[in-house]
């Protein structure tokens, strides 16, 4: 092909010179171009190389329907890659390298790939690759076959993509003449109304063109709609792509100016839809049809009139059918020799190395540099198909158009088979009328064009010719989504947009079947490739899921807090400076012999109300919680219907028709929706009210040795002198409610004070203030890991899993004894919970000073006949006995007490000891010291 | 994404919502004996039509807990109504 660039067509603006470079070659374009246009006027041919075997090729498509010319692009710090010629705007300073080519695609060392052809059949990659070992093929393949590179250092400049979401009553895609007719008399009718087209110009088709459309001069009948649709309030979005329909009429748009601007997703909830998305060329089949030169009708015209770019000197047009009555004086005026291939006088066929020369067909041979080709037209129908819609195949017009479909959708223009104006403009007026379309509005030239000399290329960029196709078939690949994956037809970049319908009919001719009964692929979204940057718009790093953050932050930084994520709230992990190992032991050893102050504000506080509260939670609690009175606190664990530990904490009855329920800090959410289902679908919800009331009260801990001192040094309004463990009891804290319960996860006395939020600093100064005189020091949530452990406290979820019920945790107590019904209770008493190979909670010790790592396997056997028992579930350092401890679940564990294991972990193995889940104070003494 | 109406905010994206149970199961009375085979239906056996299929869901922001009718082929929403009233006792 020898394009060139007219001297006055098109709509670039020729006054603005834009330098790129192609392969490191200073060239230049013009504001307007795309990528594909400037490397035409430049005359570069060759723009890609096939997937497959390296095949030379030329732009083919007018825009996302390109199958060929994609490519790596650097602009300024920015890296793109796999960017569509014909659909990227040329910006200034672009470096434009060739993909799938190299060193570039017009020099292509591994052009000679198309020499071993004969090897390279369909299903090459599932023969291939099934024996040995794909492994020992694939990195040179994926070298070879790469489309574009990455380059790791600029993935996220496109940080600033925005989402936005939004409602139209009627959205219509498409702004050529359908569209802008169809959106005008939507908005007429008072319909508030969006129009939407992926080019950065409306008009479709007509944009740039010298035509009439209902004798008026296009671009003159364009800008009357827009300035009407304007008039009536109607939004106009250039630029933007409609790519997926989703449940519920929500459709996806990115909006994008250029490749460095912001993109933007708008997921859009319409009342009604209208397609008006045009249609693109089928491929002509016949040999060599993949010659650089050889291109879609369509996209030549696009070419001419948006960026007046001749497609070559001496253009052959060979189009099956009557759609483009004026291509041929179009190009005549604009400068070529026009050649007419009448298709009804035999097949053609292409020759020329590497690129076009020739097109024969019988005895006569014209001597061509461009071929325009159409064998019919191909309605583009992805988003009808996305939202339901049916499509029928139409043998005459060899096309699929659409069929029943949805009430919301309505397909109007020649995307529903109105070719031509008058036909297309009808059925945008009446586009709620689905006009049917004529059947003698459109006429195919010849019904079989094609012969079976040389190779015909059905999918460009995969390299899929007819013969790949027969081959599938003859293997019995003949259903479309086996033949897509055998052939990976349809698989490349643009995911088969010209490929399909040729496939299909072939597929029908080799397997003698109607194209109606081969069927077709899915169309999912998106309809073209979006960035993954684009989806997380803002959403990364600290936005993407946000952490609580504890009224007392400022507290804990000022005291150098190390903060870190504990089941979603931002807490002090450790405090100091010092490395974490030691500022850990040093807390735990601070909690064992003085006193320790932890922020337990995220503890989970749900109040639960009301007569029927008693019976609701003993219902909703494994444990007998029916006999607690006002003033008494009980652990206990709450079951799923099958029996597994869901979550465990304390209830406090505060008096018989108020309860609280403290659960895990990073279950409160999930224990009050439990809560509240439970509530609401079988109990009666006017006896029973439940608030979750976690972040109304920041809760203190004070605890050690010395925090019944500290506590009774210090004036609660309210005697703590007998309050015991597992008591609770209210006072009063300068003037405002504290609430004050002896509960303990450290194994020493402990004291969790709450204190409306409003007053969480005072009450930490307070406590530090008045905790002096015994030493007091806080301590973070790594020390209160080690201090539960050393007492087998476990956190579930962490020391149990999905199969943990209560027994294994050594509580059997209720299964044994608790007389009322109990979420859950059925099912500890079917075989499998009764069973003798359960999974149990155990302590595991072992000599030295290492602890063992976390997530380790209990094992039995030697060698090959290792089996695995069970797990480390906790493992940490024990300073108060300066020795490593461990929880694990293993099977029969109970029944293990003092054996020896095995414990492996990544290949290394040593010998521990089962003991109780128990490390320090074995006799509960520490509770009361 | 999915529009569900609660039967007291109105419509939301499904994201605001929770799935709870099929319609339609009581829990057995575990005061009484009940086989494995009866329990174990309660806990696993779900109808899971195709098309019209009754729903208990969770309107997380107000914690209301409803009943949906929905067609789990085209994901239309056909009715949904309010657990309140329904309780006999
Ligand atoms: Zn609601």
């Amino acid at each position: 092909m020898t394009s060139f660039r007219h001297t006055s067509w098109g709509q670039v603006d020729r006054q603005k010179s834009i330098p790129f470079t192609y392969h490191g070659k200073a060239m230049s374009g013009y504001a307007g171009d795309t990528v594909a246009s400037a490397l035409m006027a430049n005359g570069e041919t060759i723009v890609g190389r096939s997937f497959k075997y390296h095949r030379p090729r030329g732009f083919w498509g007018a825009s996302w329907e390109e199958p060929n010319g994609f490519f790596d692009i650097q602009v300024g710090q920015q890296h793109f890659t796999n960017c569509q010629g014909t659909s990227t705007q040329l910006l200034a300073g672009m470096s434009i390298q060739s993909i799938n080519g190299f060193p570039s695609a017009r020099y292509d060392i591994k052009g000679g790939l198309d020499l071993l052809q004969r090897f390279m059949p369909a299903g090459f990659y599932y023969k291939t690759f099934m024996a040995p070992d794909w492994h020992l093929f694939e990195p040179s393949i994926r070298h070879m076959a790469g489309m574009g590179r990455l380059n790791g250092e600029n993935l996220h400049a496109d940080s600033l993509s925005q989402k936005q979401f939004r409602n139209v009553q009627t959205l219509v895609v498409g702004a050529g003449i359908a569209g802008l007719e169809a959106a005008y008399q939507a908005a007429k009718a008072g319909q508030r109304v969006l129009l939407v087209d992926d080019k950065a110009n409306p008009g479709g088709s007509y944009y740039g063109g010298q035509g009439l459309i209902e004798e008026q001069a296009s671009a003159d009948w364009i800008a009357q709609r827009l300035a009407a649709l304007q008039a009536m309030g109607a939004e106009v979005m250039l630029s933007t792509t409609a790519f997926g329909i989703y449940d519920h009429q929500l459709v996806a748009l990115a909006q994008q100016d250029n490749l460095t601007s912001t993109s933007k997703l708008i997921k859009l909830r319409v009342e009604h839809l209208i397609i008006a998305t045009g249609c693109i060329d089928r491929p002509l089949l016949f040999a060599n049809n993949d010659l650089p030169g050889i291109c879609s009708a369509h996209a030549a015209r696009t070419w001419l009139q948006s960026y007046g770019i001749v497609a070559g000197q001496r253009i052959g047009l060979a189009i099956n059918h009557r759609g483009y009555a004026e291509l041929s004086k179009q190009f005549t005026a604009a400068g070529a020799e026009v050649v007419d291939i009448n298709l009804n006088n035999g097949p053609i066929s292409a020759h020329g190395w590497r690129q076009l020369k020739s097109v024969k067909q019988g005895r006569q041979q014209h001597q061509l540099d461009s071929l325009l080709t159409s064998a019919s037209l191909t309605p583009v129908l992805s988003l009808w198909s996305q939202a339901g819609g049916q499509l029928k195949w139409h043998a005459q017009w060899q096309t699929m158009l659409p069929a029943d479909g949805p009430a919301w959708c309505h397909v109007v223009g020649s995307a529903a088979g109105h070719f031509g104006d008058a036909e297309c403009l009808h059925s945008s007026r009446h586009y709620a009328q689905r006009i049917p379309h004529k059947d003698t509005a459109f006429v195919i030239v010849n019904q079989q064009p094609n012969d079976n000399q040389g190779r015909q290329w059905v999918d460009f960029q995969n390299d899929v010719t007819s013969k790949d196709i027969a081959l599938a078939a003859r293997e019995n690949y003949t259903s479309v989504e086996h033949l897509k994956r055998y052939t990976t037809l349809g698989m490349a970049i643009d995911q088969g947009k010209s490929s399909n319908i040729n496939a299909l009919m072939l597929m029908a001719e080799c397997t003698n079947k109607p194209v109606a009964a081969v069927g077709t692929t899915k169309f999912r979204p998106p309809f073209t490739p979006q960035p993954l940057s684009m989806y997380r718009g803002k959403s990364s790093g600290k936005l993407l899921n946000p952490p609580k953050r504890l009224p007392l932050e400022q507290e804990h930084r000022h005291m150098q807090a190390a903060l870190k994520e504990y089941g979603g709230w931002l807490r002090p992990a450790w405090y100091g400076t010092q490395a974490w190992d030691q500022a850990v032991n040093q807390e735990v050893l601070h909690a064992r012999t003085k006193v320790a102050l932890l922020d337990a504000t995220p503890l989970g506080k749900i109040e639960v109300m009301g007569p029927d509260a008693k019976a609701f939670l003993n219902f909703v609690y494994y444990n007998n919680m029916a006999s607690l009175t006002a003033g008494q606190i009980r652990y206990g664990f709450m079951l799923t219907e099958k029996g597994v530990v869901f979550d465990d904490g304390v209830l406090t009855c505060i008096n018989n028709h108020h309860y609280l329920v403290s659960c895990s800090s990073s279950h409160a959410d999930g224990v009050e929706g439990w809560l509240e289902a439970w509530r609401q679908d079988g109990h009666n919800p006017e006896r029973i009210f439940i608030h979750n009331t976690t972040a109304q009260w920041a809760t203190l801990t004070i605890t050690g040795p010395a925090a019944k001192s500290l506590m009774q040094s210090m004036d609660w309004g309210v005697d703590l002198d007998n309050l015991a463990h597992m008591q609770f009891t209210q006072g009063s804290f300068k003037q405002h409610p504290v609430r004050i319960a002896r509960v303990s996860f450290t194994g020493h006395t402990s004291y969790e004070i709450s204190v409306p939020s409003s007053q969480a600093k005072s009450l930490w100064h307070t406590l530090l203030e008045q905790g002096k005189p015994f030493d007091i020091a806080p301590i973070g949530l790594e020390a209160l890991s080690v201090l539960r452990a050393e007492k087998g406290f476990i956190i579930i979820g962490k020391d149990t899993d999905g199969e943990t019920m209560p027994q294994d945790l050594g509580f059997a107590g209720p299964l044994r004894n608790k007389t009322q019904a109990y979420i859950g209770d059925r099912s500890l008493r079917l075989e499998k919970a009764q069973g003798t190979n359960r999974q149990q909670l155990v302590g595991i010790t072992v000599n030295g000073q290492q602890p063992l790592a976390t997530g380790a396997h209990i094992v039995t056997g030697e060698l090959e006949n290792k089996q695995s028992i069970g797990y480390v579930t906790s493992s940490y350092f024990s300073p108060t006995l300066n020795a490593p401890i461990a929880l694990a679940l293993v099977k029969n564990g109970h029944q293990r007490m003092n054996q020896k294991v095995t414990v492996f972990n990544q290949g290394s193995q040593l010998i521990a000891t089962v003991t109780q889940p128990t490390f320090v104070d074995l006799e509960g003494n520490f509770i009361d010291a | 994404m999915q529009q569900f109406p609660c039967p007291y905010c109105g419509l939301r994206n499904e994201t605001e919502f929770h799935f709870a149970a099929e319609s339609g199961k009581t829990r057995p009375d575990t005061n009484t004996p009940i086989d494995d085979k009866h329990w174990s239906d309660y806990l696993y056996q779900n109808y899971n039509p195709k098309g019209t299929s009754k729903e208990v869901w969770m309107h997380l922001a107000c914690r209301e807990v409803f009943l949906m009718t929905r067609d789990t082929v085209n994901m239309d929403v056909l009715e949904v109504q309010a657990l309140r009233g329904e309780h006999h006792d």
